[in-house]
């Protein structure tokens, strides 16, 4: 087993994980200022 | 010891040693997944088809009964018996072993096949149309009970047989070491699965008794939340079984694919078993607005003990693509920060399909459903259009669509047949994921305005007008979709009974370290 | 390779996964903590449930609405005029049934920015209150009288419709819920 076999070189990855993450952040937040938009209920 | 070595034939290509007698249960696991999914899919287009209001195809009483058949047939029969192919292969194939008792193996299917049986003909024949969901006081006939417990019987006792085939490798010495990550996975899969089969055990007796006279409709009506926590504590958990396949089935497509390594395996396999500790107290997201429930116990099950899960995926959202990339980029690939994407085998349906159920999967199935798990946002979801919105993105976008993927490969490689079109299968995975996308935006922006889930007409209550447009999305979503999973079940079942025959490469195959005495000084010879 | 036995698998992590890690360790805190800080917020889903029978609360609902009646509409579902129900502390209390029948009762008249309790339960299956167009949906159950606070603040028509299916009249089952100011 050759000792370079766990590096790991993604950097389109990460990059592409970020914007996953961003994404994600977004519609999360969207979601709850629609909630916080309606009727208030309890 | 009796002589298993000449049951094995080497799969050229990966170099796997196949157990003749699992292949043959292999083949006809699949082949009854494509089968239901074939009925699940002409159900798929006919309550597509009224639910676009302009087409509105079908009379009240067949479309509540479709979705039922809908539901049954794909989220249960086709997954889960591509499930039980996928775990006789990681059990025996990719550890290179014998997959041990055959014949109860045969004997689980048939439990599994008069289940799936029975619970057609209670639909179709007897008219059942409770929904896959069946809460109670709706009822449904003895058999259809009786026939989701025949199947989950069979099921359960598949995973007990993985469990039974992982062991047997080990002490007869077939295989020595860690498990490869695949088998892992379905391992992590297998367990799941034992806790949600006993939980659907703990929903289907009781709901048969009932239906046969035994249970009074008393106690049912005053257990309604009760069953509807055990339901999803089975419903939800099968979810997790179908994600965990799905993930090391990504994991084996980045192999088969581009030769992908996983980058860190320690990594990969904290992450399986966080779906095991964390998942299945999540299952209450499904009752964020039942009745009886308080805020903190719901809180408790759907963040800390939920998210450890949600982790786990966020984890192999990155070690996949990570691991494809670094197999990319080491043949090569290293332009810019996007070559080794751009440039991968778009015309190779395994990997079109990999990168289409991954996106769908994550982008959209992940995302909404954390949206509508979240205690308070559940209120803006619950049983309108964007839930049917969220499954199709996770399993059928993701889950789905990633079976379809792996079986382009499980096709030649393990049932030893040429696909008979490769430029069907080629053009098949754009065509479904197409197809679907726009069948889970219709649904979800309708949901956005309100569409509730399983309804016949919406038009009555006359407030859904705006939403007719993203119906119709729906509907020509659903009929791309429909033809591409006609491409893949004619491309799976013309190529498994009529396509070109892969000859085998037989094999004197034994363990490679035998534990007992008396097979050890056997030789391993090809011939 | 995913299909094969590796060895010496368990390899520190590195660099990238060590900080996506700490992204991800952070963002799922702040999912968790949203959902308890969402409860300093008058948007919460109700906590309050009783215990009842179908046939206490078939009652209970016959008697509110024969108290409060003000007519039918035209889809013959008796119309209750809750706006001048007290207050009180905690809301006006009104109750919705869903019956066996596939239909909600009563049709009912609120008065805008006025707190409300609004009882629901159903007189057999399981059914889902849907207010539309603001999309707030609940789970009714048989036996269980769930209350659930709402402050209307639009003046308009509103539909409650039922979005579990509940057999094969589920599509017939709505009614109006109008506020006036
Ligand atoms: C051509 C592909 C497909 C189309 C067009 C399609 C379409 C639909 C539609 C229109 C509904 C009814 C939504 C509603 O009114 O509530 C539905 C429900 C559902 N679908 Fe699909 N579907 C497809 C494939 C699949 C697959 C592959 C699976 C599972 C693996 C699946 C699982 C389900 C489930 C579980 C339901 C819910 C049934 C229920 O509410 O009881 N679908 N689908
Ligand atoms: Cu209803
Ligand atoms: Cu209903």
């Amino acid at each position: 087993m050759s000792h370079d076999d766990n590096k790991m070189h993604a950097p389109g990855t990460f990059v592409l994980a970020l914007i996953f993450l961003l994404w994600f952040i977004v519609i999360y937040f969207v979601q709850w200022f629609a909630l916080w938009d309606n009727w208030p209920i309890g | 010891m009796k002589d298993y070595s000449h049951q094995f034939r080497t799969c050229e290509t990966t170099g796997l040693k196949i157990h003749l007698p699992a292949q043959k249960l292999i083949w006809v696991n699949a082949v009854s997944a494509v089968v239901f999914l074939l009925v699940g899919a002409v159900m798929a287009i006919l309550i597509a088809l009224t639910r676009w209001p302009a087409v509105h195809l079908l009379p009240q009483h067949l479309f509540y009964r479709f979705i039922t058949a809908h539901g049954m047939n794909m989220l249960v029969f086709w997954i889960v018996f591509f499930e039980m192919a996928g775990l006789i292969f990681g059990a025996s194939a990719v550890l290179k072993t014998r997959f041990p008792a055959i014949k109860f193996a045969w004997f689980n299917w048939i439990l599994m096949i008069i289940g799936a049986l029975l619970v057609n003909y209670a639909i179709f024949v007897q008219g059942v149309d409770v929904m896959f969901t069946a809460y109670p006081p709706l009822k449904g006939t003895p058999l259809y009970y009786l026939g989701i417990i025949l199947f989950a019987v069979g099921a359960l006792f598949y995973s007990f047989q993985f469990f039974f085939a992982v062991g047997i490798a080990k002490k007869e010495g077939w295989h020595q070491g860690t498990l490869p990550l695949f088998t892992f996975g379905m391992l992590v899969a297998a367990i799941i699965a034992v806790f949600t089969l006993l939980e659907g055990a703990v929903t289907f007796v009781p709901t048969f008794l009932w239906s046969v006279g035994i249970i009074p409709e008393s106690w049912m009506l005053d257990s309604t939340a009760l069953y509807r926590m055990h339901f999803w504590a089975f419903g939800h958990s099968a979810q997790q079984i179908n994600l965990a396949a799905m993930v090391a089935i990504w994991y084996l497509l980045g192999t088969l694919t581009v030769g992908a390594k996983p980058v860190n395996q320690k990594l990969s396999r904290i992450a399986f078993l966080l779906y095991i500790i964390a998942i299945n107290l999540g299952s209450i997201h499904h009752l964020l607005v039942d009745p009886g429930l308080t805020s903190t116990y719901k809180i408790v099950n759907t963040t800390y003990l939920a998210f450890a899960a949600v982790i786990g995926s966020l984890i192999h959202a990155i070690s996949i693509p990570a691991a494809i990339e670094t197999a990319q980029r080491k043949k090569g690939l290293t332009n810019g920060l996007f070559e080794w994407l751009t440039k991968g085998p778009w015309s190779d349906p395994g990997w079109s399909g990999m990168i289409i159920s991954f996106v769908i999967f994550g982008f959209i199935g992940g995302v909404t459903g954390i949206l509508m798990s979240t205690e308070q946002l559940n209120v803006l979801h619950h049983n309108n259009l964007r839930v049917p919105g969220h499954f199709h993105a996770t399993v059928v976008g993701g889950t789905a669509l990633a079976f379809m993927a792996v079986a382009y490969y499980i096709i030649p490689l393990v049932l030893q047949r040429k696909l008979i079109s490769k430029t069907l299968a080629k053009i098949q995975p754009y065509i479904f994921g197409l197809g679907i996308l726009m069948v889970i935006m219709g649904m979800t922006f309708a949901g956005l305005m309100g569409v509730p889930r399983r309804h016949w007409n919406i038009e009555l209550p006359g407030i859904f007008g705006g939403a007719d447009a993203m119906l119709a999305i729906m509907g020509v979503g659903a009929i791309i979709a429909f033809i591409g999973l006609l491409i893949f079940i004619g491309i799976a079942v013309l190529s498994v009974f009529f396509g070109e025959k892969i000859p085998s490469k037989m094999e004197v195959h034994n363990p490679p370290f035998p534990v007992k005495e008396g097979v050890s000084d056997r030789k391993t010879a090809t011939t | 390779m995913s299909i094969e036995t590796p060895k010496n698998w368990w390899k520190p992590l590195n660099k990238e996964e060590r900080i996506w890690l700490y992204i991800v360790g952070v963002w799922a805190v702040i999912l968790t903590i949203m959902m308890p800080y969402g409860h300093t917020r008058d948007h919460n889903i109700s906590n309050e449930t009783w215990k009842t029978t179908t046939k206490a609360y078939t009652a209970v609902s016959k008697a509110f609405i024969k108290k409060y009646k003000i007519g039918e509409d035209e889809r013959g579902v008796p119309i209750v005029d809750a706006r001048n129900i007290p207050e009180g502390k905690r809301g006006a209390d009104i109750f919705l049934i869903a019956t066996r029948a596939w239909q909600f009762k009563p049709h009912f008249i609120l008065k805008k920015d006025k707190k409300y309790r609004i009882h629901m339960s159903s007189d057999f299956y399981e059914h889902g209150f849907s207010l539309q167009p603001m999309n707030l949906n609940y789970q009714i159950l048989p036996n269980r009288d769930f209350v659930v606070t709402m402050t209307p603040k639009q003046s308009g028509k509103f539909m409650i419709v039922c979005n579990e299916y509940c057999g094969p009249g589920h599509h017939n089952m709505f009614t109006t819920l109008e506020v006036k100011e």
